[in-house]
């Protein structure tokens, strides 16, 4: 067992190691850059680069298969690779020291990257004067979400990913007494009126919207400025195992429809996966300026309050182009508008100082090293011009 | 590297990559404030259905309407408060075609209130035509209360559909029944004062 851990030490030490995940590395750079020609940057990026394995989808829908690693895998084995080297062969010396900050620079920058893949969410919070908002919303990702109204004080809202409709299967939850079945999953989707899609059209669903709409499945956006628009059906299901109808379930309808269970009225929505904030932001007025005689955006800002009652605050803020908001781990960028809408976007990443911290370290590490070969140079001729 | 070793590693970074979280989370969150459902915000003008959801428009819509986030579908989207807490929510929409057809359109509405179907004749007697900048608008007035609907957010919808040459416009309100009928004037000036092209497009700062 001794000897077995010794050769892992010894494999994820070695130099060789190094060059597999760095060539490997610039391969992937390479597959992922051309496969941006038939996916999306999002889809992209989740699949080569924010994975551990590259799948690759057998044709005919018979599951997928591991081709490559993915960047999550190399760049976790490049760190462990680096402290692994580190302490197999560095010993602590003053004149390292330069080598040392360096490796601890790389050590803080490999990891920052890790750690912001993995806990970083981006959203945006979009709203107009007057309008409160406790809560910002994904760009790409959506959500189904099912509303209990029934309390007078709080709604419950259960909210089940995107990926998970995607999977299909029987959905449930104790929060709804009810269970969904993904009949169907579209990630990209049109849906039009029955007269509208040509003849022998047939209903999405036998209940609300659905029943009046066909729903057609389209290619997958790819342009940047493009998104998916999902749309699922699902059948309701009691607990009995009834069925209380299909429901087609779309971002595109802006509308939610009720189900009724056990005297109850449930809302089923499809909509951008939202993320719920302790505090709330009151937008009181946004301005947007441009360069005189132009469209060219020159300065946005919006003005709001910001409420936190667990921290008893409740106080004016200013967010503009180049001053964002930095509270409780949120950092908000006056984003753009969209109309009368200001958008801001919105941004918790944990590790965001990490880059920051790892630059100015390797900088220094860099200094360091330089400077004592520098200075060792210098004796060096020193010794030799004075030498007889 | 040894077989047994790399078989472990494969073995443990595929396990690892297949776990899956199950996606089901539940809050409890303070009720929307003044959002009806149909206003919840979407995503703005980033959509992959030009057709149907970035049409340039522009319009005047009434002091006090507050403007809502436009969705793959909605071209405007606007928010209305009334003083004794009602809401209504007021929706411009474009569908290619006849859209399902106007009859078709407006039992749909009625079945949303709890209303049975009419007639071809019936929707003739209720509605009305009047000249508007995009064409001919049939607006129809309907009012009833579906069953555990909340009557602060629903109860009547103001509705008007304009047939052009590039689809249907739907123009909608709905919201609590006595907001509705006190917004029916401004509802009917914006209309009005839609026009295609000319609108104020949203840009993300650079």
């Amino acid at each position: 067992m001794r000897e077995f851990w010794h050769r892992v030490v010894n494999v994820l030490a070695s130099l060789r190691l190094t060059l597999v995940c760095l060539s490997l590395t610039m391969v992937l750079v390479f597959v992922g850059t051309l496969a941006q020609v038939s996916s999306s940057i999002h889809d992209v990026q989740a699949r080569y680069f924010e994975s551990l394995i590259v799948w690759w989808p057998l044709p005919g829908g018979g599951g997928s298969v591991p081709v490559f690693p993915g960047g999550h895998l190399l760049i976790g084995v490049l760190l462990l690779n680096l402290i692994a080297a580190h302490a197999q062969r560095f010993r602590w010396e003053w004149k390292k020291l330069g080598i040392h900050l360096i490796h601890g620079g790389l050590i803080i920058l490999l990891a920052g990257g890790l750690l912001t893949d993995f806990f970083s969410v981006e959203s945006f919070m979009k709203f107009a004067p007057g309008v409160t908002r406790d809560f910002s919303e994904s760009q790409q990702e959506i959500e189904l979400a099912v509303t209990d109204s029934s309390a007078s004080e709080l709604d419950t809202v259960t909210t089940i990913a995107g990926s998970r409709l995607r999977r299909g299967g029987e959905i449930a939850a104790p929060s709804f007494p009810f269970r969904i079945l993904v009949r169907d999953y579209f990630a990209n989707s049109r849906v039009q009126m029955l007269a509208q899609a040509g003849p022998g059209a047939m209903p999405a669903a036998d209940h609300g919207i659905g029943a009046n709409v066909a729903v057609l499945r389209v290619a997958q956006a790819t342009a940047p400025n493009e998104r998916n628009v999902p749309s699922a059906i699902i059948e309701v299901r009691d607990d009995a195992g009834k069925s209380h109808g299909t429901w087609l379930v779309t971002d595109q309808l802006g509308a939610p429809q009720d189900v009724r269970m056990d005297g109850k009225s449930y809302r089923l929505e499809m909509r951008p996966t939202q993320y719920y904030k302790p505090f709330s932001l009151t937008l009181t007025k946004f301005t947007h300026d441009r360069y005189p005689g132009t469209e060219i955006p020159k300065n946005f800002a919006s003005s709001a309050v910001l409420t936190d009652p667990e921290r008893s605050e409740n106080r004016e803020v200013l967010i503009t182009m180049n001053h964002p908001l930095r509270y409780r781990g949120h950092t908000f960028f006056q984003s753009g508008f969209d109309q009368k809408i200001s958008i801001l976007q919105v941004v918790q990443n944990p590790a965001f100082l990490a880059p920051y911290i790892a630059c100015v370290i390797v900088g220094l590490g860099l200094l360091v090293q330089f400077s004592s070969h520098f200075f060792a140079f210098l004796q060096r001729s020193k010794a030799t011009r004075s030498a007889p | 590297m040894s077989a047994k070793f790399s078989f472990t590693a494969l073995a443990a970074v595929c396990a690892m990559a297949g776990c899956k979280d199950d996606g089901i989370r539940v809050y409890r969150v303070s009720k929307p404030e003044a959002t009806p459902p149909a206003a919840m915000p979407a995503m703005p003008a980033v959509s992959a259905i030009p057709e149907e959801g970035n049409t340039q428009i522009s319009d005047k819509p009434p002091t006090g309407w507050k403007a809502q986030p436009r969705t793959a579908m909605r071209q405007a989207s606007f928010l209305v408060n009334g003083s004794g807490g009602g809401e209504a929510d007021v929706s411009l929409i474009r569908l290619g075609g006849p859209a399902g057809g106007v009859l078709e359109n407006v039992n749909r509405w009625l079945g949303q209130l709890g209303r049975a179907a009419i007639s071809e004749d019936e929707l003739t007697r209720i509605s009305e035509m009047r000249k508007v900048p995009l064409g001919e608008a049939r607006i129809v007035d309907l009012e009833g209360l579906a069953e555990g609907a909340d009557s602060q957010k629903d109860g009547r919808i103001l509705a008007a559909m304009v047939p052009t040459s590039e689809g249907t416009y739907f123009f909608k309100m709905r919201g609590n029944a006595d907001l509705v009928s006190a917004q029916k004037s401004d509802f009917l000036d914006w209309i009005g004062s839609v026009r295609m092209g000319g609108a104020e497009q949203g840009a993300l700062a650079p």
